[in-house]
């Protein structure tokens, strides 16, 4: 395989350098752009070049998948060049490097937070700059993302006829996350577990914002079937051939 | 063998019920009695739920609930209890929930990207 | 120079890598702003706190703030010199200072302490280290770390001072620290680390406490260093205090619902035992646990210990009384990058708004390790919304668990063999066991690969299929070789934490090849050579052992059924039965007495059984013989025939051979028994078939090596029948790598 110890040391004038790791960075050679870029930095840290390639070498790493080393690049441009010009781009493709590692909702959140916050920062600190309104598209997403982290939980415990602990998890939706795509969901999930509960009324009440804000929803007609009772019984008792056949689904 | 017991939620005993009397005791009192509500309704402050509920498991058989009771104190504009009203197991509905799920971005991850560790990107996923 | 009036106008000199829009950025004045000493003070240490800057100083005249600042030069390398035992790798990544990162004084001072601790850990005391720098042009250095290792600091010597009940030999066995030896090349637990010594006092009040001595208190542990600095002197010195017998257990209850006496039997303490604190915790979860079961959710159950020195007894009271009535707001699983979110819930005791206990979050926290997906699992309570509501937060620290094995080894009854597996045991995070083995031997080969989902119905079902292939040379014993290509389903449950049970279907397509006809026994050939068999089976285990693949201590049974009939072309019902029990003769289980006994039976339903299905008795079961050395066998040539009745019983005794422990060498000596009888299909006086008693007597040594374990055993068969084929000698080693 091919050697990998550091190139070895050589000085090379800045031009030459900063070109040479520009040309990698278009031939898509992105871990050895980021290390070009990184050279030119170690050898030349005083010229205007150097400020350039530290952010270079934090977009080669983004492009290489490599978020860390984006992240640790970033975060030396903005404390060094705080009044750069590039600073918002900087803090623009720290909020990337996050979001590009969120997981799914059943899996740890910690990076969506991460990127919901750092797209914040953007938004916050560069509202007229050119990447907030992207800043706040992706926000929403990872805003809609934590929701259906929440919604995945309570689909959890409902499945497991742990009514009180669902009925917590979808309002937390309802509540924290009104603007999402899972509020109707939540609000259909709801009446269930109420309805599982023999509260009638508060199944009723939340059926009807249900059908206040999102009339259209098949989330809506299901739940109406299901509290006025025609096509509804047939969701009462579920065969345990379905019960079988659907846990072996999810199998794989 | 056994059925093995296991108890869930905040099930308030018959004689704390009791120390609770309609048009007089307020949140407070309710909150010293039973402790915090296990929930409030969804959109009603004033409508407390206190819900537990007793399942006996034999060997790997289906839980099978034993017993399930809701107990919901409502109150007034005063603050103060207006309805104490308790629901047993019979009154609840065996509901079949939805299996439909409101799609989420985020990539599934494959065998290979679990073998091999590099999960690909976020956005890739959608 | 005036120091008063307004600054017209900010100048910053010296600096050449930091704009002075940078520095500017930090200062706390403007232009404009009038000149006041506190601000200029907040904006040095401002400038400073940046890390920027090895000098900054400010002057004023005519309005004009000048700022001078000197910048900290830039590294450009790091290197180390004199380090051997520590790779520049591992250094390097303790280290805060980076290539392209900014050098300060302060910076360097904290990683020479760095490098310094990890040598410490390493056991070497006396390592010192001294960081030189190299100016370069353009304000820039590199820095090289001069490193003297010195000698590894071990353990010269450890005694012991006060200790009257057990002797230095057997306390030196409870410590982990060890006195350094040249072969003690595979444990770093011979280096000096002041960790472990303290850790040591604790091993050492937990062996006292549970041997009756109440009072027992490590007084002192010191190390002092050897004149020449190489190694350490530890002295332990402890109060030992009277040793003390369990006087009366009570049971009270400040909760009138609970009956008291109804919880006395769950203790399992006896008046007059030694005391023991372990039994004393144990007896707390007991209850702890069943009046948990019972419904009552907030119990703190305290047991109080009055000891009386006059009669050299404990009274134990454990008092039952209201405990702060929490629920669980919430539980957040995080750090599980890999594995699902419901993997570790559905392990957890306990469901968001049930009633908060300490136990079952104890219980879940160890479900969650069992699951051995995690390095490290770390749960804990954070305040809820309100007083009475808590949330629980699991944070796990994922491990791979992927498994790569390769592996080689000998056996007397199969030749060489190797060994190749890989086992992924949380697959896609679901939790799921995927396992694909190869097998190469000299005498048979085998692939087998099997998946186990382990919550099927999202109920503590493990099920799972088999799917495998395996040829089996069976020249010597019966001159014919077997093929077994099959698939199988299973399930298991457990229903206690002993008892589990077992159910199997298993589709099988056998046949045998290459029979020697001039040497085969006319009952193998009088067998057609293919066939399907079709078996449902069953096995329940009740397994009270300490460890299942070194066990010194309890004892299991194991029953398994199996009827052949549904479809194919066998029908038969197959009865195995299996036990063991263990007693260890000693504290530190070095001297374990074991008994083994197996039998089992097979009889056809409407044909004969096949020899591939009857029992095969010698060798690694019945030591003294070859592999099928005893049983029914054809007269005319000699070839094994397997009997439909076996039984096999073993006698052994493990003794250490006097080595340390580290060697993990033991002997042992035993007597094994056993006899198979029965065919079908065969003419009068065609086989032998006596059914007699077979015995042997031998001797033997094991080694758990690291690289997997040794046996060689001699015995020599002293029951035995003039046509059984004997065997003195047999090894196996088996090793993973």
């Amino acid at each position: 395989c091919s050697s990998n110890e550091a190139p070895e040391y050589i000085e090379r004038p800045v031009s030459e350098l900063y070109n040479g790791a520009q040309d990698l960075l278009d031939a898509k050679e992105y871990q050895k752009a980021a290390e070009a870029f990184d050279e030119v930095e170690r050898q030349h840290p005083y010229s205007v070049w150097a400020t350039k390639a530290t952010l270079m070498a934090a977009y080669s790493y983004y492009q290489d998948n490599k978020y860390d080393d984006a992240i640790n690049a970033l975060d030396r441009f903005i404390s060094l060049h705080p009044a750069n010009p590039d600073v918002p781009y900087a803090y623009y493709l720290k909020a990337l490097s996050y979001y590009e590692q969120i997981s799914d909702v059943g899996r740890d959140q910690q990076m969506t937070q991460h990127a919901m916050e750092a797209l914040d920062d953007v938004i916050r600190r560069f509202p007229d700059s050119k990447y907030s309104r992207d800043a706040k598209l992706k926000k929403d997403l990872t805003v809609d993302h934590l929701a259906g982290k929440e919604m995945n939980v309570g689909r959890y415990y409902q499945d497991r006829q742990e009514f009180l602990a669902a009925i917590n998890r979808f309002k937390s939706v309802i509540e924290k996350y009104q603007t999402t795509t899972h509020v109707p969901e939540a609000l259909a999930r709801l009446t269930e577990c109420y309805l599982a509960l023999g509260l009638e009324g508060e199944a009723k009440r939340t059926a009807a914002v249900l059908g206040h804000n999102f009339p259209g929803s098949e989330y809506y007609s299901e739940s109406y079937d299901l509290l006025v009772g025609e096509g509804g019984t047939s969701r009462t008792e579920e065969s345990w051939w379905d019960s079988a056949t659907k846990s072996i689904t999810d199998l794989f | 063998c056994s059925p093995r017991i296991a108890t869930r939620g905040n099930a308030p005993e018959p004689e704390q019920l009791e120390q609770i009397t309609v048009g007089e005791s307020t949140k407070g009192d309710v909150t010293d009695i039973l402790g915090s509500p296990s929930t409030v309704a969804a959109f009603d402050e004033n409508v407390w739920l206190y819900i537990s509920k007793t399942t006996e498991t034999v060997a790997f058989f289906e839980p099978e609930t034993v017993q399930q009771k809701v107990v919901l104190i409502s109150f007034d504009a005063a603050n103060r209890v207006e309805i104490l009203s308790q629901y047993d197991l019979e009154d609840g509905k065996p509901v079949i929930p939805t299996d439909r799920v409101t799609p989420t971005a985020g990539r599934e991850m494959t065998i290979l990207q679990q073998l091999f560790g590099n999960l690909g990107r976020f956005s890739e996923g959608k | 120079q005036q120091n008063s009036g307004l600054i017209r106008e900010i100048q910053v000199e010296g600096n050449n890598r930091i704009e002075s829009a940078t520095v500017n950025a930090y200062l706390t004045v403007a232009p404009g702003d009038s000149y006041d000493a506190r601000q200029i003070n907040n904006s040095l240490k401002a400038l400073f706190s940046t890390g920027l800057f090895a000098d900054v100083s400010f002057s004023f005249n005519q309005g004009v703030l000048q700022v001078n600042v000197v910048e900290n030069p830039i590294i450009n390398r790091i290197a180390f010199e004199g380090n051997n035992r520590l790779k520049d790798e591992v250094l390097s990544a303790e280290l805060q200072l980076r290539p392209r990162v900014v050098y300060t004084r302060t910076k360097v001072q904290s990683d020479v302490q760095r490098i310094l601790e990890l040598y410490r850990r390493s056991g070497r005391f006396a390592a010192t280290v001294e960081p030189k720098v190299i100016q370069l042009e353009q304000n820039r250095v590199d820095l090289v770390f001069e490193v003297d290792e010195g000698e590894a600091t071990g353990v010269r010597k450890i005694n012991f001072v006060g200790n009257k009940a057990f002797d230095d030999g057997e306390l030196s066995e409870v410590i982990r620290t060890t006195e350094s030896a040249w072969w003690k090349i595979l444990t770093s637990d011979d280096n000096y680390d002041p960790d472990r010594v303290t850790f040591d006092r604790e091993l050492l009040r937990r062996f006292y406490l549970s041997a009756g001595y109440a009072d027992f208190q490590v007084l002192s542990s010191v190390a002092e260093l050897t004149p020449d600095r190489s190694d350490f002197f530890i002295t332990y010195t402890v109060s030992e205090g009277q040793r003390y017998e369990f006087g009366d257990i009570k049971v009270v209850s400040q909760i009138d619902k609970i009956d008291a006496d109804a919880l006395m039997p769950l203790i399992e303490i006896e008046k007059g035992e030694w005391y023991n604190a372990t039994m004393v915790d144990d007896a707390v979860d007991a209850l702890t646990t069943q009046v948990g079961d019972q419904g009552y959710a907030f119990i703190d159950i305290r047991p109080s210990v009055q000891r009386n020195r006059e009669t050299g007894t404990i009274d134990i009271t454990f008092t039952i009384a209201e405990g702060p009535k929490v629920y669980v707001e919430r539980i957040n699983v995080v750090g599980n990058v890999r594995t699902l979110d419901e993997v570790i819930r559905r392990e957890f005791r306990l469901v968001e708004g049930d009633a908060f206990s300490s136990s079952k979050m104890k219980r879940s926290k160890q479900r969650i390790e069992n699951l051995n997906f995690f390095k490290s699992v770390d749960v804990k309570t954070l305040p809820g919304q309100s007083p009475d509501q808590t949330v629980i937060e699991v944070d796990v620290e994922e491990k791979s668990t992927g498994e790569f094995s390769i592996g080689a080894g000998y056996g007397t009854d199969d030749g060489a063999f190797g060994q190749l597996g890989i086992r992924e045991r949380n697959l896609l995070g679901k939790g799921q066991d995927l396992r694909l083995n190869f097998t190469l031997g000299s005498s048979d080969q085998q692939i087998d690969l099997s998946f186990t989902e382990p919550y099927f119905l999202d109920r503590e079902i493990a099920a799972g299929f088999d799917v495998y292939r395996r040829e089996e040379d069976n020249q010597d014993e019966s001159s014919y070789d077997e093929e077994q290509t099959g698939g199988r389903l299973r399930a298991g449950f457990k229903y206690t934490e002993d008892l589990s049970h077992s159910f199997r279907y298993t589709l099988e397509q056998n046949s045998y090849s290459n029979i020697d006809t001039t040497d085969a026994s006319r009952l193998l050939l009088a067998e057609d050579s293919e066939f399907i068999e079709s078996s449902v089976g069953h096995t329940l285990t009740y397994d009270k052992r300490d460890s299942s693949v070194a066990p010194t201590d309890g004892y299991f049974g194991r029953l398994s059924n199996d009827f052949a009939g549904l479809g194919g072309d066998e029908s038969y019902i197959r009865t195995r039965v299996e036990g063991g029990y263990y007693y260890p003769l000693d504290r530190e289980h070095e001297w374990v007495l074991s008994t083994r006994v197996g039998t089992g039976y097979i009889f056809g339903l409407d044909d004969d059984t096949r020899i591939s299905q009857r029992f095969m008795v010698g060798g690694a079961n019945l030591r003294g013989f070859e592999s099928a050395g005893i049983g029914p066998r054809d007269k005319a040539t000699d070839d094994a025939l397997g009997g439909k009745l076996y039984y096999t019983g073993s006698v052994q005794m493990d003794f250490p051979l006097g080595l340390p422990s580290e060697f993990a060498l033991k002997g042992r000596v035993f007597s094994d028994f056993g006899s198979s009888e029965g065919v079908d299909g065969a003419r009068a006086g065609e086989v032998y078939d006596t059914g007699s008693i077979r015995g042997s007597v031998g001797f033997g040594v094991g080694w758990e090596s690291p690289f997997g374990p040794i046996g060689i055993d001699l015995s020599q068969a002293i029951l035995k029948e003039d046509h059984d084929k004997e065997e003195v000698f047999r090894l196996n080693f088996g090793t993973r790598f």
